[in-house]
This record gives structure tokens, sequence and C-alpha cells, in this order.
């Protein structure tokens, strides 16, 4: 399994597009020194980091410690830069999640 | 009788004919898998449970038959092991993860069914990453068992999360083990403790039964010595299961093809090697050479432009943290092995519906394209790892800190693409790289078409040896790890 999150927080805005230049499944982790800066999508998360942050605080603070928050703030904050590259890309209205809904019916009287 | 370390080592296939012909006790066996199970599992970090009891009833059993002539097929007393997720009626079944070390459930997993009724033999519940890896681990100690170790270089890790069934099929405790994929789980291992394994096509076998971590990417796949051997594997685990709606209704059937060997088309992942061990390029370049024996190569693959890795991150984060929902609500994570973990699931649970849909949208337009590129070949390779295997007792961000990898390229090329869109991956030996430790080539194809990446691969190990090489640790003599 990856390290989704270190993929997140570290790919940041970089490059999407042909998946060998794509950070894909660790566990290897790229190293710090690699870690593309990406200050401005940064701060634009941070209102909603810090209230999603809260959000945890308030539902789980009883299970972690303040060092703890700290780190799941950070991997919020690279899961809200994930979400925005995925909003960036717009899909007509007839692309279907791809699940579907299988209606249940039990045995008849 | 003892069984020779030879026999052990052996395939499948072989053993299965020698099994068949009764050459090969199935109890004599059993006993002798059971016997390196105990004397080296612990030394491997490879074993949670050894199902003696079990492994001797169904291996006796086996004997039984065969003697009166009933021969179920080439599984018939050959005895495997499962990953820790996998329920067996009676067992353990842990997950890798403390919260989880005393759970048991009163049933055997639909594969294990399977298994059993091809008369294959359980022999062990193998060790894995704590919860198949789902909250985030950042190094090998991340299992209530301990690292496992590759037996190439006890110093090393098996890889992950099916970490135990790498170690054991290479050191030669079981003949075949199955593991799990959700995003590298089979691959890895392979890849680090030098054996073979096939990541299914999504929904070619039943997950019931098996651990969730994230139910639309979850997959359940044999890892073994060779191509082949997954083929035969493959046939007795696939197929439908009302109690797995995901499990497809497709049909699968394996036969070697010993028909004279057409040419395959073979795909090469552009910029497959860039950025990767300087040993696993120059390993993967050999790959080539041989592959180039019996196969057209097309260079320059690229796939469709598409967000595969954050599309993955996204789903899983939100699938994982539904199916762990139980776990973080009462705070038991904190219980987990390794530091990261404890806290990794947290995250997950405000990732918005909005956004888990938008992946799931993403992911039909993905598999189309995906589908586009990969009906050209008969299957697509890249290294399957960038880097030889880890050490154990540093974090996997500084596992290889001298080596000049740009970001992202060191980890699997394929990984993210073709776990998101369910493709079918077997990765085999082909070579070695740093401190002895083994290098991997992945063959991936178009869903439901594992047996066109069996033949090629099968092919490839027709003219290649490393699928028989043996780790420094065969036998019992080696020191224990410091």
């Amino acid at each position: 399994m990856p390290t989704r999150r270190e993929f997140a927080l570290t790919v940041g805005a970089a490059t999407l597009g042909a998946c060998v230049r794509t950070p894909s499944a660790p566990p290897s982790a790229p190293t710090p020194t690699t870690t593309p800066a990406t200050p401005t999508a940064a701060d634009a998360n941070a209102p909603a980091v810090d209230a999603l942050t809260e959000l945890v605080r308030h539902r789980y603070g009883a299970h972690l410690s303040e060092a703890q928050i700290t780190m799941v703030r950070d991997d919020i904050r690279g899961g809200l830069r994930t979400s925005d590259r995925l909003r960036a890309i717009l899909l007509p209205n007839s692309a279907e999640p791809d699940v579907v809904f299988t209606v249940h019916r039990g045995g008849d009287r | 009788m003892s069984v020779p370390e030879d026999v052990l080592y052996g395939s499948i296939r072989e053993l299965s004919e020698a099994i068949r012909t009764r050459r090969l006790s199935p109890v004599e066996l059993a006993e002798a898998y059971l016997q390196r199970l105990e004397q080296l599992g612990p030394r491997l970090g490879a074993v949670v449970t050894i199902t003696r009891e079990r492994a001797l009833r169904e291996a006796r059993a086996a004997e039984r038959e065969i003697a009166g002539g009933q021969w179920r097929g080439p599984l018939h007393g050959v005895p495997y092991g499962v990953k820790d997720l996998l329920s067996t009626a009676g067992d353990l079944t842990t997950w890798g993860a403390a919260p989880y070390r005393e759970q048991r459930f009163d049933f055997d997993a639909t594969i294990v069914q399977r298994l059993t009724k091809a008369g294959a033999v359980l022999v062990a519940k193998l060790a894995m990453i704590e919860l198949a890896g789902g909250f985030g681990y950042r190094q090998a100690d991340a299992s209530f068992t301990g690292p496992a170790r590759t037996p190439w270089n006890l110093g090393y890790w098996a890889g992950g999360s099916s970490s135990g069934p790498g170690a054991a099929v290479a050191a030669a405790l079981v003949p075949f083990a199955i593991g799990s994929e959700t995003w590298g789980s089979i691959t890895t291992p392979c890849a680090f403790s030098g054996v073979t394994g096939l990541r299914p096509t999504y929904g070619r076998v039943s997950r019931h039964g098996a651990m969730a971590l994230s139910w639309s990417m979850d997959k359940l796949g044999p890892m073994c010595r060779t191509a082949d051997d997954c083929g035969l594997i493959l046939a007795a685990i696939a197929g439908p299961d009302p109690l797995d709606p995901s499990a497809s209704t497709r049909e699968y059937a394996y036969a070697r093809d010993s028909s004279t060997p057409r040419r395959f088309r073979i795909g090469v992942l552009k910029n497959a090697t860039a950025g990767v061990q300087e040993e696993v390029a120059a390993s993967f370049e050999a790959s080539l050479r041989a592959l180039a024996e019996f196969a057209d190569l097309v260079p320059d693959v690229e796939l469709p432009d598409h967000p595969y890795a954050m599309a993955a991150s996204l789903i899983i984060d939100a699938e994982g943290a539904s199916a762990f929902e139980d776990l973080l609500e009462a705070g038991r994570a904190a219980l987990l092995t390794a530091p990261e973990d404890r806290h990794g699931g947290y995250s997950g649970t405000t990732v918005f519906a909005k956004d888990y849909l938008k992946a799931i949208r993403l992911r039909g337009a993905m598999g189309r394209d995906l589908d586009a590129v990969f009906a050209r070949y008969d299957a697509v390779v890249s290294p399957t790892r960038g880097t030889v295997a880890f050490p154990i007792g540093k974090p996997f961000n500084e596992a290889w800190p001298n080596v000049p990898v740009p970001p992202g390229t060191r980890t699997q090329p394929l990984g993210a693409a073709a776990n998101v869109a369910g493709l079918p991956g077997l990765a085999v030996p082909n070579g070695f790289g740093r401190e002895g430790l083994p290098t991997s080539i992945t063959f991936t194809g178009r869903v439901f078409e594992e047996n066109r990446l069996i033949a090629a691969a099968s092919a490839y190990q027709d003219r290649t040896d490393w699928h028989r090489r043996r780790p420094p640790i065969a036998g019992a003599n080696s020191p224990p790890p410091r």
C-alpha cells in the first residue's frame, strides 16, 4: 500500500500527466528535498485546513495528542490539494460515478 | 522420509506432478513446509499462525483421495499460506494489527473455500502490514508481528503489505501464498522478496471473507514461483460469488500453451527507467533484450493523461475511513504499531462526498482510455519498483538517500493507473541489485487478459533463471538477525 498522504503532500501542484511523471505508489516516499513548494495553493486552503482540523479535533480529539493533530492537519492539507486537482477537471453531467446501485427484493410471500 | 530442499523450492507444476504420480506424499510435503515455517518463519517475521492441525488433516485427506484414484487437479495436496487478512474458520485473523490480534471468524473466506475444494493444504497465515497499509505507514515496522525480512538479506524489508507471503514464498516456507493488493501490495513484496505474483483484474477473484480496506480497489491474488503457477492458482480461485457483488461472472480457464509459441507484442512504458536505481535499470534493459527474442517490442508507450494517483489516493482515503470507522471512533487506532498509523486514518474522515464522487466519476474515463492503449499489446512492461528493498529500521524516505531520483519515479510507474482502473499485473524477478537484493519487472495488461500476461511472462521465465535462484537463508543454519 502506498503512503498516499505523502504523495499528496509532496506532489502538491506537480504536473499531472503521463504516469511516468506522476508519483504513484509508495511505500517509498519522495525525499523532503523533492517537495515542490506550492504556497499559493496551501494558503488558499488554509481556512478549510483549519476548519477540517477542528472538525477532527471535535470528533476525535479525545483519542489524539496535539502532535498527532498537527500531523492530521498536514494530511488534511495534502488531501485538499488532491481534491483541488480533481475538481479542476470538469466532467459532463452524463459522467456517472463508476458504481451501480443494486436494488434488493426479498422473497415473495 | 524428509523432503529434499530442491523439492521444496519447486514450482506448483513440479510438485503437483510428483504428487499426482505418487512420488511425493502430501503428508510428508506438508510436514516439510510446516517444519520450515516453524524454523525459519520467526527469523523472517513471516508468520502469524501455523495451521498445523488443519494442514495435516487436509494433507491426509489428499493422500487418501489420490491413492484412491481421485485427483482433484494441480493444487491437490499442495500446501499454501494466506495473508492474515483472510478469514479461516476458528483461527486467528489479525489483519496484522494489534487491535485485532485476538479476532476470529467462524467461516473460511471464499478464496480459501475454493482452494480447499481444489485440494490445497493450508499450512499458515502469514504476516502483513497492519490494515494492509491503509493508514499510511512509512516504515517496515508496521505490524504487531514486527517487520518481515526478505530472505535475500535479513537487514532488508520483504515489502508490503503482503509481507509474509513474499518472504515465505521466497524462502520456500510455502510453495505459494495468497496476497492482496489495493495499491502495490502484491507487486511490491514480489519485487523485494524476489518472487512471482499476479494482481488479477479487479473483480476476477471474490473477496468475501477478506479484510476490506477499499471496496472498489481491493484485489486478491497469488504469489508463487512462476507465471505458470499463477495461472494454475487463478484457475482455482477465480469466478463469481454471490457473497461478493464485485466478483465477475466472466469465465476464466488456464492451460499452459504448448503449441508453437506466437510472437508477442509488448509495449515498453515511456521513461520506464527514468530515475530508478542504476541496477534496477540494468536488470530492466537486460529483460528487454530477453523479451526481444520472442516479442516485438514497442517503445515509448505513453499512458493517457489522467490524475490516476490522486484519484486512487482519495478513493482509498475515503473508503478506508469508512471501512475502519469503528476503529477510529473507538480510538483504537492508538494501538497500532507504527506511530504514523495511529493518526493516519483520521484525515480520511474529512473527505467531502462530492470529491469522492468526482474521483469515481473520473474512473470511467480512465478505464476507457487505458483500455484503448492496453488493447494494442499483450503486455506493457516496466520495472516493478524503482529501487531494491528498503533497509529495516529506517523510514522509507531515508531508504536510499543517495540515489538521485526525481520525485515519483522511484516507486511504481504503473501502480496508480493499473490499480485505480483495475488492470492485471504480473511481477517476476529479473535480476539483482544492491546488497544482493532482487529486482523485478511487471507485465501489465488489459482487464481480464491475465492469460496474455502469464504467457508472455512464462516465455520470459523459460529463457531466464532468476525465478529459480535461492536466497542465502536456504537451510536452517544461517545465523539469526541482529
